[in-house]
């Protein structure tokens, strides 16, 4: 059973002071599947890729990826295992052109060593190989006019899409997405969810996906896991989802 | 690209050196020493504070170090020149990464705490030593065997020593540019603006944090040690914080992560305390000229850091062959904004 799972999270539990913000998360993503994560403001979705992504130590449980025990593991070395975030508030390198935030997320660079950066014919080939990757990426993603502004001048959807153009070009197994859509007309945010599904169609890439618009997301997505109050409440596809009278309830409840 | 501000401020600077020159040699070959030593330090601070945004408050220390060790071997030991200076970048080096192996792990503040730390600690124990240990107490260094003691006209020898300095500086300007335009310079430029994210990206912030005190302190070092061999002379007391707050604002008012703006800012800095030196002598102060000139400093940072935070010559993006890449095919690949979009084009 745990081979077709990507990820899985076993019994974690993460409390902030008297604050239990996961309580004993069990939960797992299929590979090649777009798995979604919902749940009301607050209920403990964007503390659980903390703690997926390496951010946070659970206080107890264990998450696995792809065969490897990642609890407790720092983020740079769960990315390289390919497993890659985006932030729900965007983190632009906000001294950085865009081209160069979407360059700088290529995995190994060699010119980006303090030895090798000195010999320019050592990393040349490679630096281009990554332009062509970042270019294509940003072309897929509609940021390529935005290329040359400064990232921190540009507005939040599009600082959205950077964020998923830098996680792209390391060719992720998994991606992790926190409200890939928020902040962006329902005219994109539809075709943010195309370009997804395309990526799980031709790369088989795997995602986790935190969304509150519902019936967008509920188009694409593969199977649901329903969050409230730091618990896992319900799991199903997303009709059994919607059928769903605890969800129904939790959802009339936060309105 | 060479920026206007920057260049019409260069030839402004190049210019009242030139006219140094042509009143008095010796004082423009001193005011050159100083212009390398402090440019090499101020570069050293772009390179951790600028590019990887560590905050070295002790920077003076890191030079001490470097001059009291290059100093101790020519004196005490006869270390030949050249085995001093690398010895001065490796020891100051050594010190630069004792203090951040425990304090890059940490909050940025602590870093500065503990670097602000020791960079006092240093002169103090220097100060606070016997008088007949090697490097003197509060005595000071003597001893320092001269470089290019086979010059024997020591106008010319102070030629060739200065002429050093500038290779040396020119040196560190040109690691500097390619450790900056690079992909490192993009790495340790994510670093600064936003770590979490650039370890999400799978940067080993850490480490290149580390690196870059150890190598930012091991230019220092090699300042440091240009300075004990300018002087052949050393005092704890000449390493004052002071030291430190001068190369900051060089730092600030040139233009953080833009090294030729570092070197300009590293001019201006260094020429207002001469010309007011100067001017002391012929105008009547109503106040102590050091006082005024520390005045005149502290003004200028404030005055940049409310209306120019950026610096004169500001950050520009890291150069390097990708930018091509977008040059040429951008302009092909660009019109599929024509197909009409989702509008979130607009800002
Ligand atoms: N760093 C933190 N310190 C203290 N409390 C936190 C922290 N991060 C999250 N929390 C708390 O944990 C709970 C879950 O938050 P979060 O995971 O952001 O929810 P969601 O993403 O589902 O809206 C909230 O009560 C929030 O206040
Ligand atoms: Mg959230």
């Amino acid at each position: 059973m745990s081979e077709d799972y990507i990820l899985k999270v076993e019994h974690v539990r993460k409390t902030f002071g008297g604050i239990v913000a996961l309580d004993d998360v069990v939960m797992g993503v299929r590979r090649g599947t777009m798995t979604a994560l919902i749940g009301p403001n607050g209920s403990g979705k964007t503390t659980l890729f903390n703690v997926i992504a390496g951010v946070y130590k659970p206080d107890r449980g264990k998450v696995y990826f792809d065969g490897h025990d990642i609890t407790g593991m720092p983020p740079e070395k769960i990315y390289h295992l390919g497993l890659v975030r985006t932030f729900q508030i965007p983190r632009m390198f906000k001294g950085m052109t865009v081209y160069e935030n979407v360059l700088t997320a290529a995995r190994n660079n060699p010119g980006e060593s303090y030895a090798k950066s000195l010999i320019r014919s050592i990393w040349k080939r490679a630096e281009l190989g990554i332009a062509n990757k970042a270019v294509d990426t940003m072309k897929l993603l509609k940021i390529l006019h935005i290329a040359k502004n400064l990232s921190s001048a540009i507005s939040g959807g599009q600082m959205k899409l950077v964020e998923l153009a830098r996680g792209l070009m390391s060719d992720p197994k998994m991606l992790l997405l926190d409200e890939p859509a928020a902040g962006v007309n329902p005219t994109l945010a539809h075709e943010i969810f195309k370009f997804l599904r395309h990526l799980r169609d031709e790369r088989g890439m795997s995602m986790l996906i935190i969304e509150h618009r519902l019936d967008i997301l509920f188009d694409y997505v593969d199977y649901v896991y329903v969050m409230h109050r730091g618990r896992i409440v319900a799991e199903g596809t997303p009709e059994e989802v919607s059928e769903n009278p605890v969800v129904v309830e939790i959802y009339l409840g936060e309105a | 690209m060479v920026d206007k501000t920057g260049l019409i401020l260069g030839i402004i600077v190049a210019g009242i050196i030139a006219a140094f020159a042509a009143v008095n040699v010796s004082y423009t070959l001193d005011l050159i020493f100083f212009l390398a030593f402090y440019a090499i330090a101020a570069l050293s601070l772009n390179l951790e504070y600028g590019y990887a945004g560590l905050s070295n408050f002790g920077k003076v220390g890191f030079i001490a170090v470097g001059a009291y060790t290059a100093g101790v071997l020519s004196a005490a030991y006869g270390v030949p020149f050249p085995l001093c200076l690398i010895a001065a970048a490796i020891a100051a080096a050594a010190v630069g990464a004792f203090i951040a192996i425990p304090t890059v792990k940490l909050r940025e503040d602590y870093l500065g705490m503990s670097t602000i730390i020791i960079g006092e600690m240093i002169r103090i124990l220097l100060r606070n030593t016997p008088t007949n240990s090697v490097w003197g107490g509060v005595f000071g260094l003597r001893g320092i065997k001269p470089p290019f003691d086979f010059i024997t006209n020591t106008f010319e020898r102070t030629i060739a020593y200065v002429g050093l300095s500038v290779v040396l500086f020119f040196f560190t300007y040109i690691l500097l540019e390619r450790w900056g335009n690079s992909p490192l310079g993009r790495v340790l430029k994510s670093i600064r603006d936003d770590e979490l994210a650039s370890k999400s990206i799978g940067k080993f912030t850490y480490r290149y944090k580390l690196l870059a005190l150890t190598l930012g302190s091991a230019l220092a070092g090699l300042a440091g040690a240009l300075y004990a061999f300018y002087f052949l002379y050393l005092n704890p007391d000449t390493f004052l914080p002071l030291v430190t707050f001068l190369i900051w604002v060089m730092v600030i008012i040139g233009g953080m992560a833009n090294n030729a703006g570092v070197v300009l800012g590293t001019a201006i800095v260094i020429l207002i305390n001469r010309l007011t030196q100067i001017a002391k002598d012929y105008i009547h102060l109503p106040l102590e000229p050091n006082y005024f000139q520390a005045m005149l400093v502290g003004l200028l940072i404030i005055l940049f850091l409310m209306f120019r935070p950026q610096g004169l010559v500001p950050e520009k993006p890291v150069r390097t062959p990708a930018w091509r890449v977008l040059e040429e095919r951008a302009p092909k690949e660009i019109d599929y904004l024509k197909e009409g979009e989702g509008g979130e084009e607009n800002e």
